[in-house]
């Protein structure tokens, strides 16, 4: 069992990368960087909020909701971060679904 | 004015490894497990509850919440309540005895911020788990990690507070207990009640319908739900936020998720009401002390992290 480095692929800005400790989910990973490059939300698979685009890497996928992770998605390599185990080094993008706003702020 | 409902029932929920589940909501919580029926659901309750069950885990692989019921005084009360919901052109299906393990019939009906809710007037009652009902000792002693009491009520997300609103108002006879209104006068949060407790069933505005924001449990002591919160960090467990103090309602509380995500609540305390008081207001500008009075700012996951 080794570390895996993820590297986290942004628009317009450089890569981010942080380390994905031995069975560690990518969601725990990204939430151990102190600016936290994942949104983190009920880390089991049930809210999206921790949506992403698998670009390139192997890794096991847990159950996750099918409200935000399609068939089509999962073939595509869209999963919830809280619900992937990385196995080797990984290249990933954020893949937020488009919500609506809340009808009140933060 | 009360129509004969009396307490929030049950809640079914959907999670995605039934296993997983049944610890979370029994060794974590501290529910009580009472069976698993023919479909595989899992049927728990607090210690504390009469009746034969009030949370129910369905495996499933969308996350979220079925449906909340409430129980009614009695048959003839349910009858009426019928009669009422159609009346008001509410659809009404009708759900037999024994679809739950020891449940009466229900009624099943959408309220328009798309929530399934549901009335019943029988089910099965052996009693407070491990004291019953005569000459009772204080609490059972083998109970497990936050001893949760009761199931105590939900908070949805959802658009149509208003419709939502006037059918728990008029037809079902719950009261306002405490709103939050926007400058121009929009309630986007209603917490209402049909018992003295400050909250049976509650409601904030999101474009979506039919969201899952939480199903809440009853402690007794603010010690316990520190104590909850030790156990939420000794179990790994996915937290949200707490322990603090809400505003609205003035409850001691900690949020945290089940293995699926669905968010689930701990608290003590909480006001009285009595259907003579006016409802309490908060200015939206003031939502987060509303809701977190200590932080005064809500953490934008308690937002969006819905099922």
């Amino acid at each position: 069992m080794t570390a895996h480095r993820i590297t986290l692929q942004r628009d317009g800005q450089p890569p981010e990368q942080f380390i994905v400790q031995p069975g560690q989910t990518l969601l725990a990973g990204a939430e151990a960087v102190h600016n936290r490059p994942v949104p983190v939300g009920c880390r089991g698979g049930g809210c999206g909020l921790c949506r992403v685009r698998i670009l390139a890497g192997d890794y096991q996928r847990g159950r996750m909701s099918r409200a935000y992770i399609s068939i089509q998605d999962e073939q595509d390599g869209v999963a919830l971060a809280c619900r992937v185990l990385p196995l080797t080094d990984m290249d990933i993008m954020l893949a937020p679904l488009t919500v609506p706003a809340p009808a009140i702020t933060a | 004015m009360r129509k004969g409902v009396m307490r929030p029932g049950h809640v079914q929920l959907r999670v995605l490894n039934i296993q997983d589940a049944l610890a979370h909501y029994r060794d974590l919580l501290g529910l009580i497990e009472v069976e698993t029926d023919a479909l595989g659901r899992v049927y728990l309750k607090g210690w504390t509850e009469v009746d034969k069950f009030s949370v129910v885990l369905r495996e499933s692989d969308t996350p979220g919440m079925d449906f909340m019921a409430f129980k009614v005084l009695n048959e003839a009360t349910l009858d009426r309540l019928h009669q009422d919901l159609l009346g008001y052109g509410v659809a009404v299906e009708d759900i037999p005895a024994g679809e739950l393990n020891g449940c009466g019939r229900r009624l099943r009906f959408v309220a328009p911020t798309g929530h399934q809710f549901e009335l019943f007037a029988e089910k099965e009652q052996p009693g407070r788990y491990g004291v019953g009902n005569h000459n009772p000792e204080a609490w059972p002693r083998d109970l497990t990690g936050m001893k949760a009491q009761r199931f105590d009520h939900c908070l949805l997300y959802g658009d149509d507070l208003d419709g939502t609103f006037a059918l728990f108002k008029d037809v079902l006879g719950f009261d306002l207990c405490e709103q939050v209104l926007t400058p121009d006068g929009e309630r986007v949060a209603q917490f209402l009640t049909v018992s003295m407790k400050s909250h049976d069933v509650a409601f904030i505005k999101h474009a979506e319908k039919n969201k899952f924001h939480h199903a809440s449990f009853f402690l007794e002591t603010w010690e316990d739900v520190l104590r909850a919160g030790d156990l939420i960090s000794m179990t790994d467990t996915a937290i949200d936020i707490g322990p603090t103090r809400h505003g609205i309602t003035h409850g001691q509380t900690i949020y945290f998720f089940d293995p699926s995500g669905n968010r689930n609540e701990v608290f003590c305390g909480g006001d009285s009401f009595y259907p003579d008081h006016a409802p309490i207001t908060w200015d939206a500008d003031k939502l987060g002390k509303a809701i977190f009075y200590h932080d005064r700012q809500l953490n934008e996951r308690f937002l969006t992290a819905l099922t």
